[in-house]
This record gives C-alpha cells, sequence and structure tokens, in this order.
C-alpha cells in the first residue's frame, strides 16, 4: 500500500514538474501574441488614466529655484511648475528672458505636462504676462463729470473708482442688446460691470477699458447704496437747525 | 493481485490527469475576455456657485484646457431670466439662456493663456461667476 502511495505521488509530482517547466520554457508565436496583446492592453488602459496630460496655467510667482518655480493660481491654490533645460521662457519686454530674470509677484503663464499623481507641471513654455483685467461688479452710485469717474459700490460696501478715458468703451444691455453708449448717459444708480486695470497708486481706483451698464437689472440686495451717501447728509432736526457732529 | 492494483492505479491517475488537462485546455480556449468598455461614464464636475438663487454650471471648457483651436465653444446653464456676461482678455459678450437656462457660444481665443470669466446676474442683481483658464498652443510636446 504504502508502494503505491509512493508511485502516485512521484508520478503526480513528477507531471506538474514536467508541465510547469514545459510551459515556462517554450514560447509558440500563440503565446507571443497574447502577451503582445496583453501588453498593449496594459498600455492603452494606461494611457486612457490620463496620468498626464497638456496644461496652462495662470499664476503669480511665489518661489523660484533653478529648478522650480513655485506660483499661486487664479484659486489661491499653490502649484509647482518643475522646469528643465527644454522648458522655452519668454516675455514681451525682453527677448532673452531666463529663469534668472524671474521675480516674486511675476505673473506666469506656464504650458506643460500635468503629472496628476505628483500634481507637478513639467513646464514647457513660461510666459510672462501683463496682469490681467479687474472686473467689478456692483452699482454705479455716483458720476464724476468733472474727473470722468463713476464711483462703483459693490457687496460688502467696497467702493472702487473708475476712471472714464478716452479709450473706454461704454456699452448698454437692454432689452437683449448690447448697443454703444457714452459716460453721459449713464445714470446712478444702475447696476453695471466694469472691466479694467488697477491704478497702482491707488488700489481702490481702475482705469476702466469697458463699461456695461444694465438698466433692466435691479441693484443687488447686497449693496446698500445708503451707506455711502449717509455721510454726505447733514441730519436735520426738522425744525430748520441741522445738528452737526461735536468735535473735542 | 497487487501489481494489477497499481498498474490500475497508475492507469487512472494518467487517465484523470489527461481529462483534467483536456478539460482545462477547453476552458482557457473557449474563455470569452469582455474588452468592452465599462459603463462607467464621467460627467463633467458642475461649478456651482455659493449664491442662494443664482447658480451656474460650465459644461466646456474645463478649466486649465489645452486646445489647439482658436475657436472655442462655452455653454453651460443658469437659472432663466439670468443674462450671462462672458469677459475674455480682449472682448466681452452678453447674452440670454434659453427658457430652460441653457447658454453656448463661441469665442475666439488669444494666442497662449487666455482668462475667460463667465458670470452670471440674475433680475434681482445677484451674481455668481466661474472663471477658466484656457490656454491655445498648437506646439507638441
Amino acid at each position: 500500500m504504502k508502494k503505491i502511495i509512493f508511485i502516485f505521488n512521484a508520478l503526480f509530482f513528477g507531471f506538474l514538474f514536467v508541465r510547469a517547466s514545459f510551459a515556462t520554457a517554450t514560447l509558440t508565436p500563440a503565446d507571443t501574441n497574447i502577451l503582445q496583446k496583453i501588453s498593449n492592453e496594459i498600455a492603452s488602459k494606461t494611457a486612457s488614466l490620463n496620468l498626464i496630460e497638456k496644461r496652462g496655467i495662470i499664476g503669480n510667482v511665489t518661489d523660484y529655484s533653478d529648478t522650480q518655480i513655485t506660483l499661486s493660481d487664479l484659486n489661491n491654490n499653490t502649484r509647482f511648475v518643475d522646469v528643465d533645460e527644454l522648458t522655452k521662457f519668454s516675455s514681451p519686454t525682453s527677448a532673452s528672458f531666463g529663469i534668472s530674470d524671474i521675480k516674486k509677484g511675476m505673473t506666469l503663464g506656464i504650458l506643460g505636462l500635468y503629472n496628476k499623481q505628483s500634481r507637478r507641471i513639467l513646464a514647457r513654455d513660461v510666459n510672462v504676462l501683463s496682469l490681467p483685467n479687474t472686473i467689478i461688479y456692483g452699482a454705479i452710485s455716483a458720476t464724476d463729470n468733472t474727473n470722468f469717474e463713476l464711483t462703483i459700490i459693490k457687496e460688502g460696501g467696497a467702493k472702487t473708482i473708475a476712471e472714464v478715458e478716452d479709450i473706454t468703451k461704454t456699452y448698454l444691455y437692454s432689452l437683449g442688446e448690447l448697443s454703444k453708449s457714452g459716460f453721459s448717459k449713464i445714470t446712478p444708480p444702475q447696476t453695471a460691470v466694469v472691466i479694467g486695470i488697477p491704478d497702482k497708486q491707488n488700489p481702490d481706483k481702475i482705469v476702466a477699458s469697458s463699461i456695461i451698464v444694465f438698466p433692466d437689472i435691479s441693484i443687488n440686495p447686497k449693496i446698500n447704496l445708503f451707506i455711502q451717501s449717509e455721510n454726505s447728509i447733514v441730519p436735520s432736526t426738522g425744525s430748520g437747525r441741522k445738528l452737526t457732529p461735536i468735535v473735542k | 493481485m497487487k501489481q494489477e492494483r497499481v498498474i490500475l492505479s497508475f492507469i487512472f491517475v494518467l487517465i484523470g490527469l489527461l481529462v483534467a488537462g483536456i478539460l482545462f485546455y477547453f476552458y482557457q480556449s473557449t474563455k470569452v475576455v469582455n474588452n468592452a468598455p465599462s459603463n462607467v461614464t464621467s460627467s463633467p464636475t458642475p461649478t456651482v456657485g455659493a449664491k442662494s438663487n443664482i447658480f451656474i454650471t460650465l459644461n466646456q471648457p474645463t478649466d486649465e484646457v489645452v486646445v489647439d483651436n482658436k475657436t472655442l465653444q462655452i455653454s453651460g446653464k443658469t437659472i432663466t431670466n439670468a443674462t450671462i456676461v462672458i469677459i475674455t482678455d480682449s472682448n466681452q459678450f452678453v447674452l440670454q439662456p434659453t427658457s430652460q437656462g441653457n447658454f453656448s457660444t463661441t469665442v475666439t481665443l488669444d494666442n497662449g493663456q487666455n482668462l475667460i470669466t463667465i458670470q452670471a446676474i440674475a433680475q434681482n442683481g445677484e451674481t455668481v461667476s466661474v472663471k477658466r483658464t484656457v490656454t491655445y498652443s498648437t506646439e507638441n510636446f
């Protein structure tokens, strides 16, 4: 009986060994095709995962080195940009712009390969951009016909002065039509969108490049025009005698 | 007698292995590998503003996309009776959505990075806006 069991085991394991050796030792053309198909499948699946894709971002430089630029993007997220010998640099003001010319606070446009795993961009093009336009939405509370300025009140009560220049384009959007307008046709209070460039000397002022006035749209309920104008009103007792603040 | 049993056992084992091998071969050769694409589809992530009434959802473009066509379609959904203002680096567009709140238009891109602001303004003055960075480039890398 022991002999039978021994023979049976020997045959069984011998068969398995021979079969395994045979399977690993020789690859038929059919097996090669299958392997090729599997590797192609893996390659296509990897590509479909899109681990790397082209991306373009805009951001302000917060830090830089010879191989890396750190940006704060438009959503105030920190972005890491790698640069290598293939990265091209350009600036509208300098033909020989390079990584050594990058300074903190610069606005850069980055075009490169974004890796979804590492969340880093390998830059292929780095361009210096001018400051993006400032867009202000609010209510025109007053016009200054002497200095050609508009007072815009935003949500929360912040006030911005929009300077109107000769190049400023003024539009009126009413009844579904956008038409050209002018400074003199603006009658506060009106809802408006003002696009312009921030004044470097006065942070509360912009030089308007375009103004779109919406006379059909109500003033945003979150904009309180009264708060802004109450300082200019001198309170009265009703008897003709005006109250003035006590100055110590 | 014992010798016969051994031989019979050996023969049965061989037959068993042979049958198992044949069955395994047929199983491998007839197995169908499903190469059909998965039914899982990705839908565009809506970008909803934090306002209570007014909202804007952009179908396209996606943020930070790189395109090789100067003409870019912008489409999305907002509340009915809203006014849509699209502001690019060099142009402004104002349009009305359909009665279902859908809107769509095309803009022309400048070279390089384009910052596009899409703002929806309700009739009561409430507003919400989204920004997209779209890069025009024909460069291959």
